[in-house]
């Protein structure tokens, strides 16, 4: 099994394989078209991720790598399609709310399909159901009035 | 903001697609609460809102209240382009208002408007100034006056209303909307100079009863632009709107036909089409009668309420007691369809079904009176001259009352009927000899007529070729005519049933109905009389169980919740509903067909009608049973009164299993002449290779069958997935017509299972076919909840097509695979074994 590896922000080496890396687009698109040598050595470099959230990344990829690849049309999916797999709930739930945050960014920065679903969709389980004071205590937001246009 | 939360701040960190995606996992009112949080989040919201919601559809403002629907036009008002809300669900005028003055202060670009029964307020119409579309359903009065009259500044370009016909008044305004392209109305008057003035009109879709040929053909003619016209078909307008399909208006008003020629065959009826539901078994369905029938004009209707009033009044008044002659004779209900010229009233088959809804809710009564009728029919069918100047006019009065003598208790063996009648070569007479049985009489004081089919042997043709049937119209006086007893009937016990026995009744050849030995082909005429004019009856007792169960189940409370609000009771009233809506979708259309064309075949429309209504008032009726509970069951109770008259009418005349075989064995003789060399080629493969071959390539299948009736066209738009479950079902009925013929060959008519199979799937695709012909016009001209007729309908669409395939796919898989075979087997020990054949299961075997 070819194996790739992978640099956190922290200058931490993870080493993984290739198929678990290709559940992001970004990684699957530099193996791909940059043919990576096999017998370089060379590590790839991201440096917006966290060695923390890289682990959580890697944890996630590894249990979807054999997902289906996602489709390429970039339509808005349907609010409520389908729902949440029971490994998915476990894993969200066991996150908090900071890594959360992180593994929505490093979902968004590597373009992990599935994985920017799952944040999502918790996100938003956070969301429904509550008023603006709620929410606005939940994400630590400070009030401000709303004036645009009105 | 301290430097730790910093580190996960969502409202600034993320992106603003990870925000539209989170956005779009939240329901509509999770998501407004969350554009209220901070600007960024509203100006996400917003700009996910502009491709989301630029279109408010029904399902979606089902979902929010008054309140939130106000929060969410308010953040997005200006940018929505449209606003559709057809049904009514929770009719509350004030909420309507409500809805209507919040998108109208928010909604500054709507160019689409769709809203069901508004209160609107014509002031505030005019602001909607980018407005094209307008949908709308508004009940008459000044209010409409004054908004159509708000209209004429926008710049409409498609109306559509709804509801009571326009006046002249209201006509003009619209007619002065002159930016026009597609208008949908229904209007009382004509002013075709005014309609003229919509040059730019494309599409135009009116109801207007009165409109002439001439008026027509200066509208098509003066109209440039105009390319669909579609004008439903009604009574008044028979002339011009020779189909009720669209047509393209420049090439019709070419070869329009000289409008006299087109009413004189109004006036005759006419000529027959091909016979609607016998041709669905050979997969063809005719589309144009699709539009239900109006063999009514509107002045005869109006006449024919006001007769119909006292009967009304009378039945109103006096529920429950005893009917005495003088009274029904009085009030004319025997003479409904007597001729004109002989005293009656000279009633259509349409007008006197109506006229006999009345006394419907007396299924006794009704019984005896309809048992009449049906003879009176025959008489003015088949009687020459003569019988009817000699019985017609007593009959019409009521000083003669007639039924018919058909049944027997014990049928010889091997012959239709002991009844026997034997002419004399010299005496020129006959003699009738036998008895008769469930014979129906006459109230005390009338004296009776009595129509037997006797057995008569054919002198010209000797030996059992001449047997052959023969109708008698015998007199209830005449020497030898004598009434034996009484039966103790289970239902309809207010009806005198008698035994008749007739000892050598002399009778002359002017009593012989129709012409001597062809009893057999008369009778058939006869049951499609009785069968039609007896569904009224089984109409008439469901729509009453019905209001009972109703009235039973909104008045009761169980364990702290009215009955009404149980699950299982709203879905028992709500297909008692859809049966009632298609029983009198199908006699009304039966009865159309029968008016409205000469010489129409109808007979397996008018025994599916009465074999439809009798298994679904049966099946409405023990329903009873489980709701009401002993209860239903009380001496004298309303609900055992209706049980034992359902029980009875099930019974009276035929049996439903009898009625399915007829169906579906005169379906499968009409397809059979139709479908014989196909049939031919498919039974011998080895000697037509290329017809198997192009059947297996034919990608037409039972789940997914092709078809091209189009059907959708001729109804309303709303209509067009229940319009294709038809279609679907036809094409599935033919299919398994073919495939029977193939399997079975002439032995079909032993396979009485999968016959009855056949039966059913033709009678749920009439009961389709007439609900939804039926809903289509009521929506089109606007009758009060037509909304919910067309909910109605497609929900008898939807059950009927899952019902249909789930027998043709039982006939496709043959008798091993479905249970045929294990049932077939097992009556051959059940009747070895005289009955239960299995030992106590507790037996020991040593």
């Amino acid at each position: 099994m070819e194996r790739i590896k992978l640099e956190s922000s922290e200058g931490e080496i993870f080493e993984t394989d290739v198929q678990t890396a290709k559940c992001s687009m970004v990684l699957k698109t530099m193996l791909e078209d940059c043919c990576l040598d096999k017998a370089d050595d060379s590590v790839v470099s991201l440096s917006n991720v966290s060695s923390n959230t890289l682990r959580y990344v890697l944890f996630w990829a590894e249990h979807h790598k054999n997902d289906d690849p996602p489709t390429d049309d970039d339509a808005m999916p349907e609010p409520a399609a389908g729902s949440i797999s029971p490994w998915d709930m476990e894993f969200i739930s066991k996150v908090d709310q900071s890594m959360l945050f992180q593994l929505m960014l490093a979902a968004h920065y590597l373009d992990m399909r599935g994985l920017m679903d799952l944040t999502c969709r918790a996100v938003a389980l956070m969301i429904n159901n509550k008023s603006p004071a709620e929410i606005r205590q939940i994400f630590n937001i400070h009030p401000q009035p709303l004036d645009n246009g009105e | 903001m301290g430097n730790s939360s910093a580190k996960y701040d969502f409202e600034t960190g993320l992106s603003d697609s990870c925000w539209e995606l989170v956005i779009s996992y939240l329901d509509v009112i999770s998501q407004v609460r969350l554009a209220q949080v901070s600007k960024r989040l509203y100006s996400i919201f917003r700009n996910y809102a502009k491709r989301r919601y630029k279109h408010l559809d029904e399902k979606l403002i089902q979902m929010l209240s008054a309140e939130e629907l106000e929060q969410l036009l308010q953040l997005i008002g200006d940018q929505v382009q449209s606003y559709v809300k057809y049904s009514c669900g929770h009719a509350f005028e004030q909420l309507y208002r409500r809805h209507f003055e919040i998108i109208v202060r928010n909604c500054k670009h709507l160019e689409r408007f769709a809203l069901y029964k508004v209160l609107l307020c014509p002031e505030l119409m005019s602001q909607l100034s980018q407005l094209q579309h307008l949908w709308l359903r508004i009940d008459a009065g000044a209010l409409r006056s004054r908004l159509l009259e708000s209209l004429i500044p926008l710049q409409l370009e498609v109306l559509v209303l709804r509801g009571p016909q326009l006046n002249a008044e209201e006509t003009k305004y619209i007619c002065n909307i002159t930016s026009l392209k597609e208008l949908d109305i229904c209007c009382a008057q004509t002013p075709i100079e005014q309609f003229l003035k919509l040059q730019q009109l494309e599409k135009l879709h009116m109801v207007m009863p009165w409109i002439t040929d001439d008026q027509f053909l200066a509208l098509i003619k003066g109209l440039q632009r105009l390319q669909t016209i579609y004008v439903p078909r009604s009574a008044g307008s028979k002339a011009t709107a020779t189909s009720n399909s669209s047509v393209n208006a420049q090439q019709w008003a070419e070869e329009s036909r000289s409008p006299e020629e087109a009413s004189a065959a109004a006036q005759q009826g006419l000529p027959a089409r091909e016979p609607l539901v016998k041709n669905f078994f050979v997969g063809l369905a005719d589309n144009e009668l699709l539009g239900y029938p109006e063999v009514i004009n509107r002045e005869d209707m109006a006449s024919l309420q006001n007769a119909l009033l006292p009967v009304k009044d009378y039945f109103a008044e006096a529920p429950l007691q005893p009917h005495s002659l003088e009274n029904l004779q009085q009030l004319g209900l025997y003479g409904l369809n007597v001729p004109t010229d002989y005293d009656g009233k000279g009633y259509a088959w349409s007008a006197s079904l109506m006229a006999s809804e009345p006394e419907s809710n007396h299924t006794s009564l009704a019984l005896s009176l309809q048992t009449h009728r049906v003879v009176v029919d025959m008489l003015r069918e088949l009687g020459t001259p003569e019988q009817q100047q000699k019985y017609l006019p007593e009959l019409g009065s009521g000083k003669l009352v007639a039924s018919d003598a058909i049944f027997e208790y014990a049928p010889p063996e091997n012959d239709l009927f002991g009844t026997k009648a034997s002419y004399d070569l010299d005496k020129h007479t006959w003699t009738l000899e036998g008895e008769k049985a469930f014979v129906v009489m006459a109230p005390p004081g009338a004296s009776q007529l009595f129509l037997v089919l006797a057995q008569t042997q054919n002198i010209n043709v000797t030996g059992e070729l001449g047997r052959e049937l023969t109708l008698f119209l015998v007199d209830g006086k005449q020497p030898g005519v004598r009434l034996g007893e009484t039966h103790a009937t289970f239902g309809c016990r207010e009806a005198v049933m008698r035994r008749i026995h007739f000892d050598q009744v002399q009778l002359s050849n002017q009593q012989i109905l129709g012409r001597a030995y062809e009893g057999n082909r008369h009778s058939e005429q006869l049951m499609r009389f009785s069968r039609l004019r007896s569904t009224l009856l089984g109409i008439g007792l469901s729509k009453r169980l019905l209001n009972h169960l109703t009235n039973f189940s909104v008045e009761t409370t169980q364990c702290g919740v009215q009955v009404k609000d149980l699950e299982m009771t709203k879905v028992n009233l709500s297909q008692a509903m859809c049966s009632i809506y298609a029983m009198e979708s199908m006699l009304y259309l039966t009865a159309g067909l029968m008016d409205e064309f000469n010489n129409q075949d109808v007979t397996l429309e008018t025994a599916i009608t009465k074999y439809y209504t009798l298994q679904q008032l049966y099946a409405i009726s023990t329903q009873n049973l489980s709701l009401l509970g002993p209860a239903s069951l009380h001496s004298g109770q309303p609900a055992e009164l209706a049980l034992r008259d359902s029980a009875q009418l099930c019974t009276q005349g035929e049996s439903l299993t009898t009625l399915s075989m007829f169906i579906a064995l005169s379906g499968l003789q009409h397809a059979g002449i139709r479908m014989n060399e196909g049939v031919r080629k498919l039974r011998n493969p080895l000697f037509n290779p290329g017809s198997i071959f192009s059947k297996f390539l034919s990608s037409t299948s039972l789940e997914s069958p092709k078809t091209n009736m189009r059907l959708a066209e001729h109804v309303h738009p709303t209509l067009e997935a229940p319009a294709q479950y038809i279609e679907h079902s036809v094409a599935r009925l033919n299919m398994a017509v073919e495939l029977m013929f193939t399997r079975y060959g002439n032995s079909v008519v032993e396979r009485q299972h999968e016959l009855q199979r056949l039966a059913n799937i033709a009678t749920i695709i009439y009961a389709m076919w007439a609900s939804i012909a039926r809903a289509s016009r009521s929506y089109c001209i606007g009758l009060p909840l037509a909304d919910h007729e067309l909910l109605t309908a497609t929900a008898i669409c939807s059950q009927g097509r899952d019902d249909v395939l789930r027998l043709a796919m039982e006939i496709y898989n043959g008798n091993y695979i479905n249970n045929d075979n294990n049932l077939l087997r097992l009556s051959k020990q059940v009747a070895k074994s005289k009955g239960y054949f299995a030992v106590h299961p507790l037996t020991f075997n040593f």
